[in-house]
């Protein structure tokens, strides 16, 4: 395979009056694990039902696996596996029976593999999934999914409902998909979660893509916090573009600065004798906000 | 009679052992579920009242003249069938006397089945579904949303007695006949949602509920129909449909027997209210089983899925349909033997059939008849498990694996239509077999009532190929729709006379031109042109399923 997994260009989607999707890319090469992120309502759900051909899509172009998800779906599908994000079994059927029908359904899963993942997940097969909890119910699907030998794996909000310890084991199956070269798309509102294991995300808001990139590149594109204590009092700092939250006491400031004017911010500083400085990048949490808030105010 | 109500000091028990906080809140999820049911009870409620007024207005018309009258009850007193289904005729001359013996019983048993399962959707359902945490989390007692089930199913039941005894009364009918036989059906049906408050605590599914409370709806009807089919039979008076018939309206009324429905009813729902307010929430008094690791190596796709999902469904329907087959077919027999020495009896049946014909052939294509509209509900019923899939999000679990949309919708589409299709088999089967047994040919008269049966067959896939086809192109219409057009059916097919609709309007419904072989002959023509149809319907669901966003 030597193009993009999956490749979706000015992608558009209405319910009625609602513009779900809005003109949205997305581009997830082969090895990739890719984060999908974005507010409530921002079109991450709709994009993996167009992309696992259960939505058609109004207008652009999509191609999964070199395929059209639509058109292709049942020959695309034994090649990949998905979670969706409202999970949802048989009641009157054990996970034990589930996980079997549902890996037949999808062209034979490997059965080491899948014990592996049932002692992994702690699941007891022999319930009845009307018994189950709503973290085991989507332990169920997880591994239902995880157990699928196939190239690319899509996840909707996946470790819902599970505890932190389930979590984690979510997370050690990704890294270890990972490191297997296989593809990985996950949509999460979990940060913590998309920082340990993606590699490059993308965030969505109202149905278009804001921001795509590395974690590391995203981190370069936002303010750091800055605290610097200065002997001799500063002038000219509002001349310095791009600073943000400024506030000055004579001696300490504390401000934001976007990366590109780092450098005059510093050459300020040292004119004015730094005597201690602090520098800290966004937090995740800081740096998603500030593409949600966006997102409020674009509404 | 002695198996009335407990003695009211049991009542008091209950009531003071069940917290008082576990009632709290009632009022409002009363008016809840009214809101969420506004439509649904006024119509059931003010259209059951209509139908019954409709039939009442008939009579004058078919039978004007007291002799028109008399010859009826002669006919009517000679036919052990509609005896044993309707209850005994009370007062033939009296219109009154006429509608409360043609559709009293029929009345009990749509509201019956309407009550339960009302009963059941505002308690085990929003109860399986998660619903009850967001409220129980309120300021609400654990008896609280049954208590609330029970009462909306109590609101439903009392308009309908208050325009059904008003519209009776208008009509001319006498005022205390007309209240009492608006009071009877109402708290006939009533007994029936306190029997659904139990069924709602034993059973975890909401589907699990429904099919108790049914199943103990058709057992009562059955049991009612065997005691009116002997002579003195103890068994009239061992059920609400049995109080019901044997209230006397318009003809002496006996009104102890409304008190003893509302009393009956009363003590099922505080049994069930007791139930409700100690148990867990989700829990069921049917015990959780554990169950197999792993799944039987034939279930591969949708359709095996739905085949082990459905399997127990059909099941039930198939013996209740063997049980129902039995039944009819002991008739039969007595019902020939009391007619034959009727002449006017055999008159009127043999207009019915368009030209002479044998009386046992011609019992027989009515009790098949019966058996098409039976095996259209249960492929309904079936055919809609579809958009449950759908709208609960397995449908969307089974499209991301490699199998068809088309595959997904010939799962539950094949046990629906297969398994209307074994209904008429079994039937056609039992029925032929039980009365077969009598003049010594069971294995002859067997095959001939199952070929009688299944001639419904390609009426019965029509109509349930319109909920497949709705399920591709109008899936929010699905269940409505389909429901309405078996409801037309059994009106155009069962009321059609009384109601003194137009040839045409009767003519619309699939089942008004299957042959009625072997009373009359048999024609392909029909069943060709029915199965082509049908076929013609799936395909517009086929196509639609390829086409449209799922879920929708
Ligand atoms: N079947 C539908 N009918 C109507 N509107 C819909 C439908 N599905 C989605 N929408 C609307 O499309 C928009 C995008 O929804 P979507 O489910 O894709 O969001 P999401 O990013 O997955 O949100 P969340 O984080 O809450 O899961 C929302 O405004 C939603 O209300
Ligand atoms: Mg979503």
């Amino acid at each position: 395979m030597t193009g993009p997994v999956i490749d979706v260009r000015d992608l558009r989607k209405s319910f009625g009056s609602t513009h779900a999707l809005d003109g949205l890319d997305l581009v997830v090469q082969p090895g990739e694990v890719h984060g999908f992120l974005g507010p409530n309502g921002a079109g991450k759900t709709t994009t993996l039902r167009i992309l696992m051909g259960l939505l058609r899509a109004d207008a652009g172009s999509v191609s999964l696996l070199g395929g059209d998800p639509w058109r292709d779906a049942v020959a695309l599908h034994s090649r990949l596996s998905y979670v969706p994000g409202d999970v949802s079994l048989w009641p009157s059927l054990t996970g034990g029976e589930t996980l079997d029908i549902l890996g037949r359904m999808r062209g034979g899963d490997d059965d080491a593999r899948r014990e592996r993942l049932v002692d992994a997940f702690a699941l007891d097969p022999g319930v009845k999934v009307s018994a189950y909890s709503k973290g085991n119910r989507q332990k169920v699907a997880l591994i239902a999914a995880l157990a699928a030998d196939v190239e690319l794996y899509v996840f909707d909000e996946p470790t819902d409902g599970l505890d932190p310890l389930m979590s984690e084991v979510f997370r050690t199956e990704v890294a270890a998909l990972h490191r297997a070269g296989r593809t990985v798309l996950l949509s999460s509102h979990v940060l913590a979660e998309v920082d340990a294991v993606c590699d490059r995300i993308s965030i969505v808001r109202a149905g278009r893509i804001v921001e795509s990139g590395s974690l590391a590149e995203l981190r370069h594109l936002q303010r750091m916090t800055i605290v610097a204590v200065t002997g001799h009092e500063l002038h000219g700092i509002e001349d310095v573009p791009g600073l943000a939250d400024v506030s000055y006491d004579g001696t300490t400031l504390r401000c934001a600065v976007e990366p590109a004017h780092l450098d005059e911010l510093l050459s300020h500083l040292a004119a004015a004798g730094v005597v201690s400085l602090e520098s800290r990048p966004p937090t995740l949490e800081e740096m998603f906000l500030r593409y949600y808030e966006q997102a409020d105010g674009a509404r | 009679m002695t198996t009335t109500a407990p003695p009211a000091t049991h009542v008091d028990i209950v009531l003071s052992r069940a917290p008082r906080s576990a009632f709290a809140g009632t009022g409002g999820l009363l008016r809840l579920a009214l809101r969420r049911d506004r439509i649904r009870i006024p119509a059931w409620s003010v259209g059951s009242a209509v139908l019954l007024v409709a039939v009442a207005s008939s009579w004058d018309r078919l039978y004007p003249t007291e002799a028109d009258r008399l010859g009826l009850a002669q006919s009517l007193a000679g036919d052990p069938t509609l005896r044993s289904i309707l209850g005994p005729i009370f007062d033939p001359l009296s219109t009154g006397g006429l509608t409360a013996w043609r559709a009293g019983t029929s009345t009990v048993l749509v509201l019956a089945l309407v009550v339960s399962f009302l009963v059941v959707r505002h308690s085990r359902a929003d109860e399986a579904e998660g619903r009850m945490e967001l409220v129980l989390g309120g300021a609400v007692g654990r008896a609280a949303p049954l208590a609330a089930a029970v009462l909306s199913a109590a609101v439903l039941l009392a308009s309908f007695a208050v325009v059904a005894a008003v519209l009776l009364a208008a009509l001319g009918l006498g005022v205390a006949g007309s209240v009492a036989l608006a009071c009877t059906i109402a708290a006939a049906a009533l007994v029936f949602a306190g029997v659904a408050s139990l069924t709602a605590q034993i059973a975890r599914t909401s589907r699990g509920a429904n099919g108790l409370a049914g199943l103990v709806v058709g057992l009562a009807f059955v049991v009612t129909a065997y005691g009116n089919s002997q002579d003195g039979s103890p068994l009239v008076w061992a059920t609400p449909f049995g109080w019901m018939q044997q209230t006397r309206a318009y003809a002496g009324e006996r009104w102890w027997l409304i008190a003893l429905s509302v009393v009956v009813a009363a003590a099922l729902a505080l049994a069930g209210l007791h139930v409700a307010a100690r148990r867990d929430l989700g829990d069921g008094l049917v015990a959780q089983r554990r169950g197999r690791r792993s799944a039987p190596s034939w279930i591969s796709g949708p359709v095996s899925l739905a085949w082990r999902l459905d399997r127990t469904y059909l099941l039930v329907w198939l013996v209740a349909v063997a049980a129902l087959g039995a039944l009819e077919g002991s008739m039969l027999t007595t019902s020939v033997q009391l007619v034959e020495s009727n002449p006017d009896m055999i008159a009127i049946l043999e207009k019915i059939a368009g030209g002479p014909a044998d009386l046992h052939d011609l019992f027989l294509v009515t009790m098949t008849g019966l058996f098409g509209l039976i095996a259209a509900g249960l492929g309904i019923s079936t055919a809609l498990r579809l958009r449950a899939e759908e709208e609960d999000g397995r449908a969307e679990l089974v499209l991301s694996t490699a199998r068809s949309r088309v595959q997904w919708l010939l799962g539950h589409g094949s046990t629906a239509l297969v398994g209307a299709t074994l209904l008429l088999v079994v039937g056609g089967l039992s029925l032929g077999a039980v009365f077969g047994a009598s003049d010594g040919d069971v294995a002859g008269q067997a095959w001939r009532a199952m070929l009688a049966s299944l001639l419904m067959a390609p009426a019965v896939w029509l109509v349930v190929a319109i909920p497949l086809a709705l399920v591709g192109v109008l899936p929010r219409w699905a269940a409505a729709v389909a429901w309405l057009v078996l409801v037309w059916c059994v009106l155009a097919g069962y009321f059609g006379q009384v109601l003194g609709l137009p040839d045409w309007l009767k003519q619309s419904s699939p089942f008004g031109h299957v042959p009625l072989w072997p009373a009359q002959p048999m024609s392909w023509t029909p069943l060709v042109v029915l199965a082509l149809l049908a076929s013609a319907v799936l395909a517009v669901g086929i196509a639609g399923v390829r086409r449209r966003d799922l879920p929708r």
